[in-house]
């Protein structure tokens, strides 16, 4: 005969408030097995877990419930209580009655009626629950960043410092990211490329950190400790050992193209590094563009170079290496400049073709398309870079005039429902300000003009930073511009100033557009691919907004930077090394316990259809050979490998012949549950 | 054409490419037919196929059933469009092996409803229900065919909704609630349903399970509507529309409307159709990012 203790939880007046514990403590006590019961102001507090630890000691209990608020909130207080009891964990059950029953009826007499059934199926289930152990896994203490940017960088290097091996995956074929190719950052105006690339080196230097750059993530198995990657490394045809990075192949090149990390203001070789102090500095040859590739012809740079390395028959390698945690920085886009791409102002991730008639008719009324005068943020920061392709001149794109009116349109795309993302984009203030402030520094007699909506300046040294833009002679209007038309080589803004109540009509040189910062195209994919939550924007989700705000909803995958939200700088790296904090913590220990609630199969019963291999998120089912006592085939199963499963059962439901129970949630004990509650129903 | 067939058939018995062909033979009266396992060459003039042949025979390819454990290495089978479907699904779902069957693929103008309405002929008033919109009346997977493939255009993945369902449907849910319970006040649980289906092929049913006894095995209406439910939902996505199971119901309850019905669905829902791919997963186990999601409230 069971020894159930059953204890009933007010949480203050959370639960009574709809709920009469009194009651359902009383009907409890009278139901088979029960020899126990407690109605309690607060289980979760000291005192009630004494009292819980005591009752099991005292009446010698072998199973517990405990009802009150959901599992997720205090499944593993009382399952931890119960075990320094000496009761086995696992025969802890939690009955909700707070979540799915006091806070979701407002009459006290249903929400007591519905606490007695909810507790009553909890007793019922709990005759069946059997006292489970838990698993020991190994750890693998190997790291692996998503992204070279600098939260990559940064999460890199604060793990290699701590003694962890890191891998880093880049798919470009440098370091660097979005932040090599800012000119200057805000708010100290410090030289971004001074900063970063002593970081590339770092970390390209430190014998704990492998680059896997042009590498590209393909899959990942396993789960939290371990996990394992497919990466592939994309073929660069350079042989990286051999490569010095003497430039000899790039600089004899006949051939280029627009150029991705001058955001297509300048001209790069078919065989090249996306700038001068990438990371590492092994050049890689632009398969679509490459004469010798695509028809053979050229190989000029294989003749001139001195090493040898060059080599047109490389393919695509696939590395399979091992993991323990994974951080997970691929960064940001910013929303394309759609004023020289398509003509057009458009949502982002949104073909042309795909508008309806009314956003149609709200896009913005111009000539946009001939406006090749119209940047965006990053192309600014192309201009300004001293190492960009105009050596730091403001030159504007069309005719390399320097520009003498520069309007500057802020909340271009955030902040906008119909047409772009609804969030404020962040950064797009800051920026702006430093714009304007490098334009003015570069062209003295140039004036500068920002349309805003509203400054949003918080930040250590924000807002001093957008008086002094101010004060270095740019003019804030506060309003939106309507339209931009070509006058002559002018582009024409026509806004509003919305404190004046005026019209405000200004013929500017160029017009640099502050775009919204949206995640990565492809964002929706590498989620899929780790197994991990987005947002409909296409951000990675944290688990918790405020108390877990670096981890992923997987366990053992952390996000850093702007793939999980917009951020600036020093955002980002705080950020990044906050994963590398988390990582160190899931390292510190050598093995880890896992929960024995997973799925085992019934091999004799299982027919091998292969449904749950096919349903099984964490490929953790494989398909194994039975033997007979003489060593013959006898016949297919499925094996379910306890490391991999997460115990989600999806086997469970998918498996027609019923071969598969999911421990802890075994076939009789929902069976049970379910039949203590219903009744006949036709 | 049925002697093109017999000679292919000849021809692979004498020669040992099969062990067996499985086909139709005249049965006990004028207006039935029977399955028959044929194993010497010399006995295949016993094969027929006219629309007397309504048994669903990859039935007997199912690892559930004994003739699969006879040792017969490899088997033949004459196949019509439909029969032919449900050999591929069996094949998609990992209980046979494509290079175990050679498939004699016979051209289909239809069956009979039943055998008791056959009168020499098959016309509107006793061609099964299945037959009114096949679009394997030439099977698609086959090995041997009598005479040329024509190409049928199979660009529409939808089958035309059944007469019977779409009138059920019509109906206001607690009158389709009065309807079964009427129907199923005469089952009485013979499985008779569960052992002609040819894509019933757990060892255990889950039926037959004690620990614990999911569905009731009294032939009460609860131990009754569990499960036709059940059977009903275990064959979404998989069921290849023979109808056996409502001919071969010995009470004439019309147990596969409910197949019929989530066949619609999973046509709307996820353009899916069973039986035509060899390696397809049926959409309940499969995620495709494009996936109707709508269904999510």
């Amino acid at each position: 005969m069971a020894k159930i203790g059953v204890f009933v939880c007010q949480c203050g007046n959370n639960i009574a408030r709809t709920v009469d514990t009194a009651e359902v403590a009383k009907y409890i006590g009278e139901q088979d097995g029960v020899v126990h019961v407690e109605d309690y102001k607060f289980m979760c507090s000291a005192p009630g877990q004494e009292m819980f630890k005591k009752a099991i000691k005292e009446k010698g209990l072998d199973a517990c419930i405990v009802s009150a608020c959901s599992p997720k909130m205090h499944e593993a207080t009382f399952r931890n209580a119960a075990e320094a009891a000496g009761l086995n964990p696992f025969k802890v059950e939690i009955a909700n009655i707070r979540e799915q029953c006091s806070w979701v009826h407002d009459d006290k007499a249903v929400g007591t009626v519905k606490s007695k059934d909810l507790t009553k199926m909890m007793v019922e289930r709990i005759k069946f629950n059997k006292p489970l152990e838990r698993y020991v896994m190994p750890l693998t203490k190997r790291a692996l960043v998503l992204g070279g940017g600098i939260a990559g960088i940064q999460a890199s290097l604060d793990l290699a410092q701590a003694g962890i091996e890191v891998h880093i995956v880049e798919r470009e074929p440098s370091l660097g990211g979005n932040m090599a190719r800012l000119s200057e950052t805000f708010p100290t105006l410090d030289c971004s490329q001074c900063i970063m690339t002593p970081r590339m080196v770092e970390v390209q230097n430190h014998p704990l950190i492998t680059v896997h750059a042009y590498a590209e993530l393909e899959q990942l198995s396993g789960f939290i400790g371990n996990f394992r990657a497919r990466i592939r490394q994309k073929a660069k045809f350079v042989i990286d050992d051999l490569c010095t990075g003497c430039g000899e192949c790039w600089e004899k090149c006949p051939f280029s193209t627009e150029s991705e990390f001058e955001m297509g203001l300048a001209k790069r070789s078919i065989i090249y590094i996306p700038f001068p102090q990438a990371v590492p500095t092994v050049p890689v040859i632009d398969k679509t563009e490459c004469p010798k590739i695509l028809k053979d012809k050229c190989g000029l740079c294989a003749d001139v170079c001195g090493p040898d390395c060059i080599d047109f028959t490389q393919q695509d390698e696939i590395k399979e290496i091992d993991f323990g945690a994974v951080i997970v920085a691929t960064g940001f886009e910013l929303m394309p400049n759609v004023y020289r791409e398509y003509g057009g102002w458009r949502p982002p991730h949104m073909t042309p073709k795909k508008l309806t008639a009314k956003q149609r008719k709200a896009l913005p009324r111009s000539d946009a398309g001939r406006l090749v005068d119209v940047i965006n943020g990053l192309e600014f920061e192309r201009l300004a870079s001293a190492s960009g392709p105009t050596g730091g001149q403001i030159r504007r794109p069309s005719d390399g005039k320097i520009p003498e009116t520069v309007v500057f349109i802020a909340c271009v795309g955030s902040r906008d429902c119909n047409k772009g993302v609804e969030y404020c984009s962040k950064i797009c203030c800051m920026y702006t300000a430093k714009h304007t402030m490098l334009y003015q520094h570069a062209v003295h007699h140039g004036k500068s003009f920002v349309f805003y909506m509203d400054i949003r300046a918080g930040g250590k040294g924000y807002e001093e930073f957008i008086n002094r833009a101010q004060d270095e002679g740019a003019q804030y209007i506060r309003g939106r511009v309507s339209r931009l038309t070509k006058r002559g080589d002018k582009i024409l803004v026509k806004g509003a100033d919305t404190l004046t109540g005026q019209a405000v009509d200004v013929e500017a040189d160029m017009v640099v557009l502050a775009t919204a910062m949206v995640s990565q195209g492809d964002s929706e994919e590498v989620a899929q691919t780790l197994g991990i939550g987005y947002d409909k924007h296409g951000f990675f989700s944290e688990q918790h907004p405020k108390l877990m705000p670096v981890e992923s909803s997987t366990g053992g995958i952390f996000l850093a930077g702007a793939c999980q939200g917009v951020k600036d700088i020093p955002e980002t790296v705080s950020q990044a090394s906050a994963t590398a904090a988390k990582v160190l913590a899931l390292f510190s220990k050598d093995e880890m316990m896992r929960d024995p609630e997973v799925a085992i199969v019934n091999q004799e019963k299982c027919m091998n259809c292969w449904d749950c291999v096919t349903v099984c998120p964490y490929l953790a089912i494989d398909r194994v050979e039975l033997k007979d006592r003489n060593g013959n085939f006898r016949k297919w199963a499925a094996y379910v490998n306890p490391g991999l499963c997460q115990g989600c059962g999806l086997c469970n439901t998918a498996c027609r012949s019923k071969s598969i129970e999911l421990m802890g949630y075994t076939n009789e004990q929902v069976y049970a549950q379910i039949t203590a509650f219903g009744g006949d129903i036709i | 054409m049925i002697e093109q067939i017999r000679n292919q058939a000849r021809l692979l018995l004498e020669n040992g490419d099969v062990d067996v062909v499985i086909g139709y033979a005249e049965g006990s009266d004028p207006t039935r037919t029977t399955p028959v396992f044929i194993r010497k060459a010399e006995d295949v003039d016993k094969l027929i196929y006219d629309p007397r042949c309504i048994n669903s025979l990859p039935l007997y390819l199912n690892k559930r059933h004994e003739y699969t454990r006879k040792g017969w290495k490899k088997t033949a089978i004459i196949g019509k469009g439909c029969d032919i479907r449900a050999i591929v699904q069996l094949i998609a779902e990992n209980q046979l092996k494509r290079d175990e069957i050679y498939i004699l693929g016979v051209p289909c103008e239809g069956v009979v409803s039943h055998p008791e309405k056959w009168d020499g002929s098959l016309h509107d008033g006793n061609r099964a229900s299945k037959c009114t919109d096949c679009d394997v009346m030439t099977p698609h997977e086959t090995d041997f065919f009598p005479g040329d493939k024509p190409d049928i255009d199979r660009s529409n993945p939808y089958e035309a909704t059944s007469k019977n369902v779409a009138t059920l449907m019509e109906l206001e849910l607690d009158k389709r609630f009065a309807f079964w319970r009427t129907d199923f006040d005469r089952c009485f649980k013979c499985y008779a349903c569960r052992e002609v289906c040819p894509h019933c092929s757990c060892n255990v049913c889950i039926t037959d399970e004690t620990t614990p006894s999911w569905i009731d095995p009294a032939a009460h209406k609860k131990g009754i509507f569990s499960w036709h439910l059940t059977r009903a939902m275990h064959l979404v996505g998989r069921c290849t529309g023979c109808g056996e199971c409502t001919r071969a119901c010995p009470m004439g309850i019309q147990v596969d409307l409910f197949n019929q019905r989530m066949k619609e669905v999973v046509q709307e829902s996820y353009s899916y159709k069973p039986g035509y791919s060899l390696e397809d997963k049926h959409p309940l186990i499969t995620y495709k990012v494009d996936d109707r999601e709508d269904f999510i409230k």
